[in-house]
């Protein structure tokens, strides 16, 4: 639509250039042939030449009139003629001629002038001064010349004339057409300034228009952009949380698969993949029935299909089974899915593998349930099961508990070793366990002790069936590595409803029972009585009591002076802790000292003792006997307590006293149970200087080892050997047996209990070192022995003056 | 007026330094010069033979009044002005037809303008536009072929005065 315009406008540019161009180069044309013209005007001017020629003849002509007046000398007038005579080769020749040679009969007045000039020159040499007829005959020819150099000027005037005419004619042609080639060029200009203004508009219009249509298509596809950007947008936050969820449901930890409605598997994650063994492809198109093994019940799968059938939620645990056939716990949660009308598309299963679960699940019940040792149920599933026989019984029935501790184990574990004590302790559990019934518990209850459960029993009787069957096979040895070992048993029974209503107070009737068994000599079984329990309480209340009795400072000690037996002189005092409790009166060491052990309280005790010893014996030796040694008991509990040899250490060196003031009396048995806890401690107080003594020294144990490996101050004869020194008969060599033993192996020997001047005289005669005992003085406090020490030295005192009734026994 | 320069001129012959000493012209006086020239009694006079002694010089050149080139020979204008003492600006020609330019003394100076006694070989006659012509040398100098110079080459030359 444009493009004819266009050519248009191109075309009629290129003609109106072109014949501007003509036009201009015409004038320019004409112009230029002007120039040339003014330029020959000067080369080319016949007129001058004409004029010239025809002065010189007018002035040759006066010259001859004047020379003939006699006016004028010959050799000007020659001159003038010369000069005139020089035209004629001057226009001959040089181009400056040219014009005027060209005049219409210029050679032919040339030829006539030079032919008139010649004829001259004789007539005129002949000629003198007023000779005018002579010159009247050059006249003619003078006049002819002057006419025809007259003619030639105006012919020369005519062409001059015409040459300007023809140039003021040509020069208007100049004019003319200059004018017109500027008129054309104008138009041509105004129509070339008109065409581009046209196109300029078109083109501009063009441009507005499409400018508009650009900027109304932009809009447009910005709009359009921007919705599909918003689209975009949305699909990708579509897609990303699809995509999330893909991946979430891909790398879960858990196991997902997803059915269709019928329940065909569409998809499972590879956890799945690799819990069930199944890939995918194996899979995908069947159901997950595939998969079901035995071992869930029957009626789990039945509330899973009732539950997704209705449309609701299931989770439970299900038994499943691996494509290699082994059988994995899986907990499970299976959704409907539905779209949005509510109709169910899929179903999906979350599931999640507990098999190891389940699996730690059962060690953690079997470790709380059960002895790691023997594979006995612990003590918490005993009470479980003693509970639940209880609650079952309810009345009717009777179930027994038999509470059963080893005799001897420590001693055993002690001695062998723990491996031995492990083994044997699975050997009694064998052995009670074979004994019982099913429905019966043999349980291990911690250490060495067991208990039994013996749930639905008619009679109490039968109870003690069992118990004494259990004692019986008991005191079979045992076969342990390579060892024939004795451990019997001591067994407390209590029995419900009889004995107790509940648990925990039939346990505690049948330790007491149990406790009993011990106290009588072990091996045996008892049920437990009404007495056994009151007697627990006492000793019970005993303890509650003596917890905090150092506190409250019902403690005092009481000191029985050591003598030789020849002299009755004092060399030491054995200290004696006494109980003044308020609500029991005086309690005796044999009473309180047990109770104190078990309640942990005997450290504090001997310790206290041990510090009131001292404290009295740095008085005595300060005031009357430098040598004086106290003794004081302490038991194998107490040099288990750390805390006891400092608080020795302490005690002694408060008082300024040397380790030999103060001697500590010990049991035989101490020895013989060979507790690195108590040697250590036993070490550290000799290392001090503190001697030993042995208690009651031959009643029992006959490690004498031990004699040697530490510094052992005195051996104590029990006063069962110092009564038997009343009889007649064999006790008397016992007492002096032990006594020489006692020598034999290096140690001096206090004899204890002594209470009448026969038994005195006696061992005296044996050879007892030192005695001791009420026929030498009852315990007293130390402000009263050191009285008594006061007057010993005074006045070495009858010794059968401090000699007193015999009163209270001393422990 | 002139009476006065003339007067003038006498004065200034009388106290500045004088030209070497004219000899009288033995031959036909061809050329004279007035003026403002320094000679006793104010114009100068030269014969052929006074002229010819001045330093010559030959240009040989092609003018639109003759046909080809032309041989010329005379006295430089320069020369025959400095034989005179001449202190003007411009000189006035005049032929002896009484035809008559002006030619600036400049053109003397500038180009070896020379007043030829020959043309050729032959001595100028009147007959043949002599006896002195003046010459430019056109053929040397293509600035010189313009109307100006063409129409100072004044022949049949008699008198030059010298003016301001």
């Amino acid at each position: 639509m444009k493009r004819p315009l266009a050519h248009r406008v191109w075309l009629a540019s290129a003609l109106i250039t072109v014949v501007m161009a003509i036009s201009l180069y015409s004038v320019l044309g004409a112009l230029a042939r002007e120039l040339e013209q003014l330029r020959g005007d000067f080369h080319d001017d016949a007129m001058w030449f004409a004029a010239q020629f025809e002065r010189d003849g007018l002035m040759f002509n006066d010259a001859l009139m004047r020379y003939l007046a006699g006016g004028l000398p010959r050799e000007a007038l020659d001159e003038r003629f010369d000069v005139l005579w020089s035209r004629v080769p001057n226009t001959r020749e040089g181009s400056f001629g040219e014009r005027y040679r060209a005049l219409p009969g210029a050679s032919a007045a040339l030829a006539d002038t030079e032919a008139l000039l010649s004829g001259f020159e004789p007539m005129l040499a002949r000629l003198g001064p007023g000779e005018y007829a002579a010159a009247a005959a050059l006249r003619p020819a003078l006049d002819a010349l002057l006419a025809r150099l007259r003619s030639m000027t105006l012919e020369a005037l005519d062409v001059r004339l015409h040459a300007a005419e023809q140039r003021r004619a040509n020069f208007e042609r100049i004019y003319r057409e200059a004018l017109l080639a500027l008129s054309l060029t104008l138009a041509a200009g105004a129509a070339l300034v008109w065409l581009l203004w046209r196109r300029q508009r078109a083109l501009d219009a063009l441009r507005c228009s499409l400018e508009v249509r650009v900027a109304g298509r932009t809009a447009e596809l910005e709009r359009a952009n921007a919705s599909l950007r918003l689209e975009v947008a949305e699909r990708k936050r579509a897609l990303d949380t699809l995509r999330k969820l893909w991946l979430a449901v891909e790398q879960s930890p858990a196991s997902v698969i997803i059915t269709d409605p019928q329940g065909r598997i569409e998809y499972v994650n590879p956890t799945f993949e690799r819990l069930s063994g199944y890939g995918a492809a194996e899979l995908i198109g069947r159901s997950p029935a595939l998969l079901r093994s035995e071992l869930t019940p029957l009626r789990v799968y039945a509330e899973l299909r009732a539950c997704i059938d209705a449309g609701r939620q299931w989770a439970g645990e299900l038994c499943s089974r691996r494509k290699d056939g082994q059988p994995y716990w899986e907990h499970a949660r299976v959704s409907p899915v539905r779209d949005e009308r509510g109709s169910i598309m899929h179903f999906v299963a979350v599931t999640e593998d507990i098999t190891q679960r389940k699996a730690d699940q059962a060690l953690l019940y079997r470790q709380a349930h059960y002895d790691a040792l023997t594979g006995l149920p612990s003590r918490k599933l005993a009470m479980d099961r003693l509970a639940a026989a209880i609650a079952e019984a309810g009345g009717r029935r009777r179930v027994g508990l038999l509470f059963v501790d080893l005799d001897n184990f420590k001693r055993i574990n002690d001695g062998f070793g723990h491996e031995v004590g492990d083994a044997l302790l699975c050997a009694v559990a064998e052995r009670l366990a074979r004994r019982v019934c099913v429905g019966d518990t043999v349980a291990r209850f911690g250490g060495d002790e067991f208990v039994v459960i013996l749930p639905a029993r008619r009679t109490a009787a039968e109870f003690d069936t069992v118990a004494e069957a259990l004692v019986r096979a008991c005191t079979e040895p045992f076969a342990i590595a390579g060892r024939e070992l004795c451990a019997t048993t001591s067994i407390g029974l209590a029995v419900y409803p009889d004995d107790a209503a509940d648990p925990a107070r039939l346990l505690e009737h049948a330790d007491i029972a149990m406790y009993q068994v011990k106290g009588r000599g072990r091996s045996a079984f008892l049920r437990y009585d009404r007495a056994m329990g009151e007697q627990a309480e006492t000793r019970a209340r005993l303890e509650a009591l003596l917890r905090g009795a150092l506190g409250r400072s019902e403690f005092d000690v009481a000191f029985q002076v050591i003598v030789e037996p020849a002299s009755g002189r004092i060399v030491g005092a054995e200290a004696l802790a006494r109980w003044h409790s308020p609500e029991l009166g005086t309690v005796a060491p044999d009473r309180f000292i047990p109770v104190a052990e078990e309640a942990g309280l005997i450290g504090a005790i001997d310790a206290w003792v041990a510090a009131a010893a001292c404290r009295a014996a740095a008085a005595w030796r300060a005031a009357h006997a430098p040598a004086l040694y106290v003794a004081v008991n302490v038991s194998a509990r107490a040099l288990r307590d750390p805390a006891y040899p400092a608080a020795v250490r302490a005690a002694l060196a408060e008082h300024g006293l040397p380790g030999s003031a103060l001697m500590l009396e010990l049991t035989e048995r101490l020895f013989v149970d060979d507790d690195a806890e108590v040697l250590e401690a036993l070490r550290r107080l000799t290392a001090l200087g503190v001697r030993l003594a042995i208690d009651d020294f031959g009643t029992g144990y006959s490690a004498l080892g031990y004699l040697n490996r530490f510094p052992v101050g005195a051996l104590k004869v029990d006063r069962s050997f110092v009564r038997e020194t009343l009889l007649e008969g064999e006790g008397r060599p016992l007492a002096g047996a032990i006594i020489a033993l006692a020598h034999a192996l290096g140690h001096p020997v206090v004899c204890e209990g002594v209470e009448t001047e026969v038994q005195r005289a006696r061992l005296l005669a044996w050879g007892a070192d030192y005695v001791q005992g009420f026929h030498f003085g009852r315990p007293v406090s130390a402000a009263a022995l050191a009285e008594r020490l006061a007057q010993q030295a005074c006045g070495e005192a009858e010794p059968a003056l401090a000699l007193e009734a015999v009163a209270v026994g001393n422990g | 007026m002139h009476k006065s320069v003339v007067a003038l001129l006498l004065l200034l012959a009388a106290l500045g330094a004088r030209a070497a000493e004219l000899p009288p012209p033995q031959g036909r006086v061809i050329l004279s010069v007035e003026g403002m020239i320094d000679v006793p009694g104010g114009i100068a006079r030269f014969d052929r033979a006074l002229l010819e002694a001045l330093p010559q010089r030959e240009i040989i050149t092609v003018t639109p009044w003759t046909d080809g080139p032309a041989r010329f020979e005379g006295p430089l204008l320069r020369e025959v002005l400095a034989r005179v003492g001449a202190q003007g600006a411009r000189l006035e020609a005049r032929a002896i037809n009484d035809y008559a330019v002006t030619i600036p003394v400049s053109d003397a100076e500038r180009y070896d303008v020379i007043l030829a006694l020959r043309r050729d070989g032959q001595p100028l006659t009147v007959r043949s536009l002599g006896p002195l012509w003046v010459i430019y040398p056109w053929s040397e100098h293509p600035e010189l072929a313009t109307e100006t110079y063409y129409g100072r080459a004044i022949w049949q030359l008699e008198r030059i005065v010298v003016v301001r």
